[in-house]
């Protein structure tokens, strides 16, 4: 495999794991967050809108 | 009567122990299914492009995102107008939230446009103006997101992010019309423009798909993200409410004590 090639191929699959990894993290922290703080928030105060 | 009260409590749904409900499970089901069809065919099945190659299966991740980020920021603005106008916390929680899923989006379109750029271009980054005004764009929710982390009372950092709302949207159509107003690297209008029209099936089935599943990832993150926004606030107005009430508590002894 050229350098060319080899560059290519390392931005195409960076590309897609940069995509998928920071929107999965990001998605993943937020559900977390939501957990946590459904445990402190008592029932009757977990109505959103 | 004990028998009533329990009939009566079990016909009240159970509170949510997240952030997460039937709805957007379902939401989030249907994106992931695009999800896979847009990994399948874009990094699988469709050819190479004839004039981009194999760099095309990054403009299939290019294009959802940037797509993604611009409607998050669209709904940031029209929320900003909104609390303007209503000053509700429906409408600050919602463009707030938006503007991180903007933000999140945003940056992940380009560092993808530099890895495009790196392939194509030979370098990550050049001073052009697409890019610069993507840039500034950038920036601006950067320091939209920064504002509301400032300390203020709520209804002045909501005012305040919504100013900064409507005035950093107008970007948009700078950075979109930035390839037809100024001459740069980056090439014409994709999003909201025309997509190649030499693509072929399975091409412009991977670039559909993969937007259609960009899309629903914003949407599906935007109730999630929200909701927790939600969660936070009830979250802060009780650690305030209790605060208040160790206040009375160390006082009253003292008053006690004085009378």
């Amino acid at each position: 495999m050229s350098g060319a090639s080899m560059t290519e191929t390392l931005c195409i699959i960076g590309a897609w794991l940069v995509t998928f990894g920071a929107v999965g993290a990001y998605a993943a922290s937020v559900i977390l967050r939501g957990r946590r703080l459904s445990k402190i928030v008592p029932p009757e105060q977990r109505r959103w809108m | 009567m004990t028998t009533t009260k329990t009939e009566s409590l079990s016909t009240v749904p159970a509170a949510p122990t997240g952030t997460g409900s039937r709805g957007t499970r379902v939401l989030g089901a249907v994106a992931l299914l695009f999800l896979v069809i847009a990994v399948a065919y874009g990094l699988l099945i469709s050819p190479p492009d004839a004039q981009l190659g194999n760099t095309i299966r990054i403009i299939y991740m290019h294009v959802p995102t940037v797509m993604a980020a611009y409607l998050a920021f669209l709904i940031t603005a029209v929320s900003s107008g909104m609390y303007l106008w209503k000053r509700t916390e429906f409408w600050d929680l919602l463009g707030s939230s938006a503007a991180e899923i903007g933000v999140l989006f945003f940056a992940v379109t380009i560092v993808d446009g530099a890895l495009w750029g790196k392939v194509t271009w030979g370098v990550f980054w050049r001073w052009e103006p697409r890019l610069t005004t993507s840039a500034v764009l950038l920036i601006m929710y950067i320091g939209y997101l920064a504002v509301r982390a400032i300390p203020a009372d709520p209804k002045t950092r909501a005012t305040r992010c919504a100013i900064i709302g409507l005035v950093a949207v107008v970007n948009i159509p700078i950075v979109h019309k930035a390839v037809d107003w100024w001459r740069g690297l980056h090439q014409g209008k994709t999003v909201l423009g025309t997509i190649d029209p030499e693509m072929g099936g399975t091409q412009l089935f991977a670039m559909y798909s993969a937007l259609v599943a960009g899309i629903l990832v914003c949407v599906w993150l935007l109730i999630h993200r929200f909701r927790a926004g939600f969660l936070a606030e009830r979250a802060s107005d009780l650690g305030l409410d209790q605060a208040l009430e160790e206040r009375r508590l160390e006082s009253s002894p003292a008053q006690g004590a004085d009378s």
